[in-house]
């Protein structure tokens, strides 16, 4: 049902503009100004309100020289982050924050002043507000929250890049990052945790407690809470997402979506369904909704990342809406009904075949059904003869249960496959009633598994589909096998369950050849090997409640306290953690970080003085041009090699900076794993303890909070 | 007597120079003698010593090849960068300004002694020598050529080890900025002390702070003048980050800073003359007079307050008020042309006939720069005019033209002059001139729309 929507207003900027850096602010407090990014490192305010040149008014800005609509802001180091909002308690005026790589900049444009320039060592990937005023910037491993003075409030850690932010109501924060995880936050503490197959570019929340969200593999979709409501896949990706009512329904806004092609389309919030769509003729840069004609009621404002603006505005709820409503529907159930009676036609067929099959003595292979009773059975274990295979992983073994053969497997699943689908189809020569399937699972998450398989006979034309989910338990990768020596570093915890309990909760969420039972009467103890490493894992449950996971790798021990205390509905949880390799890990990134950073200071100093250098090098030889040609060559000359060191030094600048967000990143992974053996409170006030010993480069103290949480 | 007992008087005494020599004499004999050495450090930094504060030159259009300033088109009365085209509301109080856009006060400001902008400097091919440099420059005016090479090979300095050292590591910071004029060491020996010092010493983030800004990485500045001043607040430092703030173009935030430091320093004279400044450069001379008279409140001697105040008086149509303020300026011994030239026009405009003339000589007599000598005669033209002596007027108009061949203001009065007497081709050609000296100036744009509307 698409409907043609004419712009109502379109114009040109006349700047290259940054992907995804467009923001709408209303600087003095009522008139919005669109603000973008330029790909010069400039912030441009384009602001249509202004009144005739009179400068005896106060409150009136300047117009610019080239386009009087227009007004710049240096930024001086490339913008990555783009945000307005009203900052400042009990004033109206939206404040333009402003994120660089390595800064952030809270500036009021209506008086031309810093609230506060800040500089963020972990980075500024991207900014929102919320949470009562905070400013909230997401850097390369953790999320930082600062007061409109500069004060760091709040401080979590990610693990990795973050993406993107968005608040939804009652202090909810989502927060996407680079290793494919949604987290949706609750204060401090984290209150779900989302998987998906890429990374999350963008997030927006939505009344109703749904958000949408766009991969950077071209999928967009909406959640709400944590169920997926929809998702579409393109081949483009979305670079922008607006709420917006474009087409005056009564159910509420729309999905607006703006797409790296240029299209722009507008989808309902709860199907996904397109009902309007436009094209731009380049990138969309970003979508934006403001009072933009002062006519009293909001526009949607479109920016291309050619500077083009389009401008639409809601239409009016038109008669014929409710009428198409109709006659959709009637023709949504039509296409129904015909699918039901194909199916109905198909099934008589059968029937009529397998009531005659006394009498008839064709086989069954040769009219392409197969016998009613034929059914799909399905298995799923680690592979134990680890010795033949190379490489050790999880094994989907599926067979009939008569001699119709298995011509061909489709897998849907998410994150196990480079697409979201894998197809198995043996040789002809090797078709058979059975057929296993290695699986190679990269992440400790429960997966559901969507199994099409094709059953008939080898010479059939014609095939039946069996439709089978599976969902692998959390921890499918390790099999049970009997070791001597445990690993040294360990969890230790305190929880009071009954020990049936805690082996059920094994046998849900392991692969184990037969299921475990209590034997012992005190104690429960279970070793296994990571599939994906060869490492040990020893899990120990005692009677008195004592509980210690032995491993190696702390991510691990984090995932089995979290998975752990989600079954058992555990609110809080306090624990000791002993990982020597990872304190080891920790310290020496300490040490590198604080050596990286004191080379940066070095560093900016030398780029800086070659500016000094430059500049006057410049002067000079613009003195010599009317004095002495040849010194103004020799000028020159020098001028070149100082630009030439320049470049060098931005070189080694960047490998540096580079290198400083690996460590950081790497430190904040480990933090926020550290804080994952705990649960609830104490996992938050541990961040909080963690937060303030690298404040103080405490490493010492940072060690002892990781491995008691507390300083 | 002990020579290094001498060579401690001497320095007290401000006689550097002779400092210096006894403590070669002594360094020749002790070589290794460290109090000698740091103390010949001292006398020489002491002797080349500026107070960067009261030098700076201001540096907001000094915009060429980097821009710290972040607005380019702010909001009227949130910036200092105003062309002098924006500044043609002809309120009350709103003060004429020479052509480098520096108001003639009568008072000589570090701030407005500049040369115009840098892309000027560029033009005229007068040299513009960068931040770093500009240090240096002032630093080395007064360098004597040492015998036998320097007296620190700042290359062999072993910066690690003296950033440790609490006696020392001060003075050589010093004497390697000033003296020197070396920053990038300079800095690495602040950036090494602060960290042997655990960051708890705020003079080092001041000085840090100093690096930075010769090095033009102002935000650097900013964070360490703030860190500093968490730690300890000082006059100093909150008079530092003022100045960054007017740098970077945020008058509004530098009026905040300036407001925050008069909590913690009620009524201190320098915080409150940066606060006048500011709200005078924002166009709001009220409040800069009420600065200014709580300045005199506090320091009755203030001699940019006093002039401040009396030129606002004059402004303010109340000449015989100027008149007090500056005769007690002339009181306090300041003897300038100037300030002769002001009171010769309070006297003017006050009826006082008699002695006009008399303070014009005067004037006249002390001014030795041609750009004051091209105001003194522009000024004495009015008092031609008042008098009606349109020819003595017209060639006191061309006198100050003599001295300063692109003052339009004269060359504007000097076309109506010429206009009056029937010369209107010649008055159009002076009125074209003078557009051309001066675009922004209303005056003559106004006046040939009316010539041309006349004919």
């Amino acid at each position: 049902m698409d409907k043609h929507i004419r712009p109502v207003f379109t114009l040109e900027l006349g700047y290259k503009i940054l992907a995804g850096l467009v923001t709408i602010g209303k600087y003095d407090g009522t008139h919005p100004c669109l603000t973008v990014a330029t790909s010069t490192d400039k912030v441009l305010i384009h602001n249509p309100h202004r009144k005739v040149n009179n400068s005896n008014q106060v409150g009136k800005v300047i117009w610019s020289e080239s386009n009087r609509e227009l007004a710049t802001l240096n930024i001086n180091s490339m913008v990555t982050a783009l945000a307005a909002y009203a900052v400042l308690p009990n004033v109206s005026r939206d404040i333009l924050i402003i994120g660089t790589a390595t800064n952030i900049l809270v500036y009021d444009v209506h008086d031309n002043r810093d609230l506060f320039f800040k500089e963020c060592e972990d980075g500024v990937r991207c900014v929102t507000v919320g949470n009562g005023q905070m400013i909230l910037v997401g850097g390369n491993s953790s999320v930082h929250g600062y007061d409109h003075l500069g004060n760091d409030v709040f401080w979590i850690a990610v693990g990795d890049c973050v993406t993107s932010l968005s608040c939804l109501p009652d202090q909810k924060l989502i927060v996407s990052s680079e290793d494919f995880y949604i987290r949706i936050f609750k204060g401090g503490d984290l209150e779900s945790e989302l998987n998906e197959t890429e990374a999350v570019s963008n997030l927006l929340g939505l009344p109703n407690e749904k958000f949408a969200y766009s991969v950077s593999n071209g999928t967009i979709g909406v959640y709400e809470k944590t169920s997926r409501l929809w998702r579409v896949k393109s081949k483009n990706f979305a670079i922008s997402m607006l709420s917006y009512d474009l087409l005056g329904r009564t159910t509420g806004p729309q999905l607006i979506t703006g797409w790296s092609n240029g299209k722009i389309d507008c989808r309902t919030l709860t199907t996904g369904e397109v009902l309007f769509k436009d094209t731009m003729n380049s990138s969309v840069a970003g979508i934006v909704e403001a009072d933009y004609r002062s006519c009293g009621k909001c526009d949607l404002i479109c920016v291309s990342i050619d500077g083009e603006v389009k401008g639409y505005t809601k239409t009016k709820a038109a008669a014929e809406g409710s009428n198409g409503i109709e006659q959709d529907t009637i023709k949504h159930l039509l296409s129904q009904k015909q699918a039901l009676l194909m199916e109905l036609k198909h099934y008589e067929n059968n029937v009529k075949f397998n009531s005659n099959i006394m009498n008839e003595t064709e086989s069954y292979e040769a009219r392409g059904v197969i016998p009613s009773n034929t059914r799909l059975q399905i298995v799923v274990t680690t592979n134990s003869d680890i010795e033949t295979t190379s490489e050790a992983h999880v094994e989907v073994y599926i067979c009939t249960n008569n001699s119709t053969i298995i011509k061909a497997v489709i897998l849907f699943a998410e994150g196990i496959f480079k697409g979201e689908s894998h197809v198995v189809h043996p040789e002809t020569s090797k078709l058979a009633s059975g057929m296993s399937i290695p699986l190679y699972l990269p992440k400790d998450v429960p997966i559901d598994i969507h199994l099409k398989a094709l059953i008939g006979y080898p010479n059939s034309v014609q095939f039946h589909v069996f439709e089978i989910t599976k969902q692998l338990p959390t921890f499918s990768m390790y099999r049970a096998k009997q070791v001597h020596v445990k690993p040294t570093s360990w969890v230790e915890f305190q929880i009071n369950e009954r020990l049936q309990r805690l082996c059920m909760w094994l046998n849900q969420n392991f692969i184990l050849s037969e299921d475990i039972e209590l034997t012992s009467e005190d104690h429960l103890e279970l070793s296994l090997e990571c599939l994906r490493d060869k490492t040990v894992l020893v899990i120990r449950f005692d009677i008195s409640g004592k509980s210690v996971i032995f491993t190696d790798n702390i991510f691990l021990a984090a995932d089995l306290v979290q998975c752990l205390a989600n079954y058992l509905k555990i609110e809080g949880l306090e624990s000791k953690a002993n990982f020597p390799k990872e304190e080891e890990n920790l310290k020496l990134l300490m040490q590198k970080l604080s050596d990286i950073q004191e080379a940066r200071l070095k560093l900016d100093t030398d780029v800086a003085d070659k500016f000094g250098q430059i500049r006057n090098l410049v002067v000079a030889a613009e003195d010599f041009r009317i004095n002495d040609l040849t010194e103004m060559l020799e000028c020159y000359r020098e001028l070149d090699n100082v630009n030439k060191s320049l470049i060098n030094g931005f070189n080694i600048k960047a490998q540096n900076y580079s290198e400083g967000i690996e460590t950081m990143k790497s430190i904040n992974n480990i933090i926020q794993k550290a804080s994952r053996v705990r649960v609830g409170e104490f996992s938050t006030k541990m961040i909080g303890h963690c937060r303030n010993a690298i404040k103080n480069n405490n490493i010492d103290g940072l060690i002892k909070i990781l491995r008691t949480g507390e300083p | 007597m002990d020579p290094m007992y001498l060579a401690l008087s001497l320095f007290r005494r401000r006689q550097y120079d002779k400092c210096v020599e006894i403590c070669s004499e002594i360094l020749e004999k002790q070589p290794l003698d460290q109090a000698v050495w740091c103390l010949k450090m001292r006398a020489l930094t002491q002797r080349v010593y500026v107070d960067e504060l009261e030098s700076e030159e201001n540096e907001i259009e000094d915009d060429f090849l980097d821009s710290n300033v972040v607005a380019t088109a702010p909001r009227p009365g949130t910036s200092l960068k105003t062309p002098s085209s924006v500044n043609t509301n002809k309120s009350l109080g709103a003060r004429p300004r020479t052509s480098t856009g520096r108001p003639i006060s009568g008072v000589v400001r570090p701030s407005t002694s500049r040369c115009g902008s840098g892309l000027e400097r560029l033009r005229t091919s007068r040299g513009s020598t960068g931040q770093s440099a500009r240090a240096i420059r002032l630093g080395t005016a007064a360098i004597l050529s040492q015998k036998d090479g320097p007296f620190i090979q700042v290359s062999r300095l072993n910066l690690s080890k003296y950033a440790k050292n609490k006696l020392l590591n001060k003075s050589i910071f010093e004497y390697l900025l000033y003296h020197e004029g070396d920053v990038r060491n300079a800095m690495e020996l602040a950036v090494l002390a602060t960290q042997a010092c655990e960051f708890k010493d705020w003079w080092w983030k001041i000085q840090l702070a100093k690096c930075y800004i010769a090095l033009n990485l102002v935000r650097e500045a900013e964070q360490q003048i703030r860190s500093a001043i968490k730690q300890t607040p000082h006059i100093e430092n909150y008079i530092r980050l003022i100045r960054i703030y007017i740098r970077i173009d945020q008058p509004l935030t530098a009026t905040e800073v300036c407001k925050q430091a008069l909590e913690i320093f009620p009524n201190d004279v320098s915080i409150m003359t940066e606060l006048a400044r500011l709200t005078e450069e924002l166009n709001e001379p009220q409040a800069s007079v009420k600065y200014y008279r709580n300045i005199v409140i506090q320091d009755a001697m203030n001699t940019e307050a006093i002039a401040c105040i009396g030129m606002y008086h004059f402004y303010n149509n109340q000449p015989e008020l100027a008149l007090r303020y500056y005769r007690r300026l002339l009181a306090m011994g300041a003897h300038s042309a100037e300030l002769y030239n002001n009171l010769g026009l309070c006297c003017l405009y006050s009826q006082q006939l008699d002695l006009t003339l008399a303070c014009f000589q005067r004037a006249l007599d002390l001014a030795t720069d041609p750009l004051v000598k091209a105001d003194v005669w522009y000024n004495l033209s009015y008092v031609a005019i008042a008098a009606g002596d349109v020819s003595l007027a017209i060639q006191c108009l061309n006198l100050c033209l003599c001295a300063d061949s692109s003052h339009a203001p004269a060359f504007n009065n000097l076309a109506v002059l010429h206009h009056k007497n029937g010369k209107t081709h010649l008055a159009k050609a002076y009125l074209v001139t003078a557009k051309g000296h001066q675009p922004a100036l209303p005056e003559p744009v106004f006046n040939l729309n009316v010539l041309q509307n006349d004919h």
